[in-house]
């Protein structure tokens, strides 16, 4: 059984129960992700929005034909690319790249979510210890502009995020083929009275 | 104190040296056991100051719980931040630490069997005998057709308070009352659909304080401090009035109706103002729900 270039039965496989169900049945879409320099079929969405809570995986398929989640597995998707290759020509690609990565390689649960200001944040409702750290971030907004730069033929790469109820920078070292070489990340914000994934 | 120290361990220290005293050797909000089994909310209530019944509460602390131990919680949170450079993104999700297999299920059910909230989840678990993955190697925690799925990278508290919110799910899924999207008008479908979760979430705050008073891992409790003060502030308006306008009514029915009104004003209202989110798309779940309706209702005979 298979949708489009994707087995289900190896989708459902790697998803696991209960949750292979849905995909077997067909009750869960599964869909291509486009990620910038890798073939446009090894990084799929799947995603059942028939219960109480909608639940969402990414997973990668393997020239063998096998599937793994990618999904908070960071590791899974260094195999996947050192497997199937990746070529990343400019800072746009990077930067493009950089972004797919941080999406498909969240925790289910994980709000994530880039930004370049404060304006794009979606504030609700807060305790008062929430709004005081939102009045202390507004009170002396941090440069949140991303950048993508080339270093020797490979790529350095910074943007903000949100994460759940903190604000982030995060710094990235990508190989021209797609190998994260580095990264890490300093907190900004916490606290904050943003929304949170149920 | 010691991580190893069990519940009888710590009676034994309040009976030698106070209440008072073994709160101070825990963290500050931690929850003190007078007596084996569960602690339950009327106690709780004659030991916490002003916690009126609201959440089965923490002992009261050295920084005490009026108005400046309130600011100093506000400002600690504001100014807390590690801005340090850390390795990593940040983004994948934390994972608690700790046991695997039998002890697991054992170390939250009896994290579960600590609070009146937790007492009652384990009830409906036995009742319907619904069966728990406690190591759901699959994502998130979920109940499903009457099973409950708690993730493995929850802590043990997490985890607890995770299964008093399924527990909700489970009881109304077996009872036949789940909202069902096929055949109620869509308005309707929303509202039970969130009233549902709201009272799931409730339970979760009540189980809140005594869980994490435990001293054990919270990673993955979905419920922290701030959702609680906001249910608080809410409970304690109502609580407020009521005493007011009714002072002869008791403290009993005093709770019930403030603890209904938090529920159905506040915490409802944290499914339709962004409080609450899908991790797919963002959406707040009255949109989820609304858009669930509107799918059936496009594909007559499509279940």
């Amino acid at each position: 059984m298979t949708t489009g270039e994707v087995d289900r039965n190896a989708v459902a496989m790697a998803v696991g129960q209960p949750l292979g169900d849905q995909v077997l049945d067909g009750e869960a879409q599964l869909r291509p992700i486009a990620v910038p320099g890798i073939e446009e079929t090894a990084v799929w969405r799947v995603r059942d929005e028939s219960g109480p809570h909608p639940w969402q995986v990414y997973v990668g398929v393997w020239p063998d034909g096998s599937v793994r989640v990618l999904t908070a597995d960071q590791e899974a998707w260094a195999d996947l690319v050192s497997v199937i290759g990746a070529q990343l020509d400019d800072e746009a690609d990077a930067f493009a790249y950089v972004e797919a990565y941080l999406e498909v390689t969240r925790g289910a649960q994980v709000i994530v979510q880039p930004v370049s200001s404060l304006d794009e944040l979606r504030w609700r409702p807060g305790s008062e210890a929430e709004e005081a750290a939102r009045a202390t971030l507004l009170a002396d907004p941090p440069d949140l502009a991303p950048e993508a730069t080339r270093t020797a033929g490979d790529f350095h790469v910074e943007l903000a995020l949100v994460v759940d109820q903190r604000l982030q920078r995060n710094t990235f070292d990508v190989t021209r083929h797609g190998e994260i070489a580095g990264s890490s990340f300093r907190v900004l914000a916490d606290h904050l009275p943003l929304p949170i994934a149920r | 104190m010691s991580a190893h120290e069990g519940p009888n361990e710590v009676m034994a220290l309040q009976h030698a040296a106070g209440n008072r005293a073994v709160a101070r050797l825990m963290r500050p909000g931690a929850a003190v056991q007078r007596h084996p089994g569960p602690t339950m909310n009327q106690e709780v209530e004659d030991q916490a100051e002003g916690a009126g019944g609201a959440v089965e509460a923490a002992a009261p602390v050295e920084t005490g719980t009026g108005e400046g131990a309130e600011a100093a919680s506000v400002k600690s949170a504001a100014t807390e931040t590690d801005t340090t450079s850390q390795p990593g993104t940040g983004t994948t999700g934390a994972t608690g630490k700790g046991l695997e297999g039998d002890a697991r299920k054992k170390a939250i059910e009896d994290a579960c069997r600590a609070s009146d909230t937790g007492t009652w989840a384990m009830s409906i678990i036995e009742k319907w005998k619904i069966p728990v993955d406690y190591e759901y190697g699959g994502q998130g925690s979920f109940h499903r057709g009457g099973s409950i799925y708690i993730n493995k990278t929850l802590g043990i508290g997490g985890a607890a308070l995770t299964l008093m919110h399924e527990a909700q799910h489970a009881n109304t899924f077996k009872s036949g009352k789940q909202a069902d999207r096929t055949k109620l008008d869509r308005a309707t479908y929303i509202k039970l659909s969130i009233a549902d979760e709201a009272e799931a979430v409730v339970r979760q705050i009540e189980g809140l304080a005594v869980t994490s008073g435990l001293g054990i891992d919270m990673t993955g409790a979905a419920i922290g401090d701030d959702l609680k003060q906001r249910y608080l502030k809410a409970f304690y308006a109502k609580r407020d009035a009521l005493k007011k306008a009714n002072p002869e009514m008791s403290t009993g029915e005093i709770n019930k109706i403030s603890r209904k009104t938090a529920r159905d004003e506040e915490v409802t209202k944290w499914f339709y103002d962004g409080t609450f989110v899908t991790s797919t798309n963002h959406n707040s779940y009255a949109v989820f729900y609304g858009n669930q309706w509107d799918e059936v209702h496009k594909k007559p005979g499509k279940k």
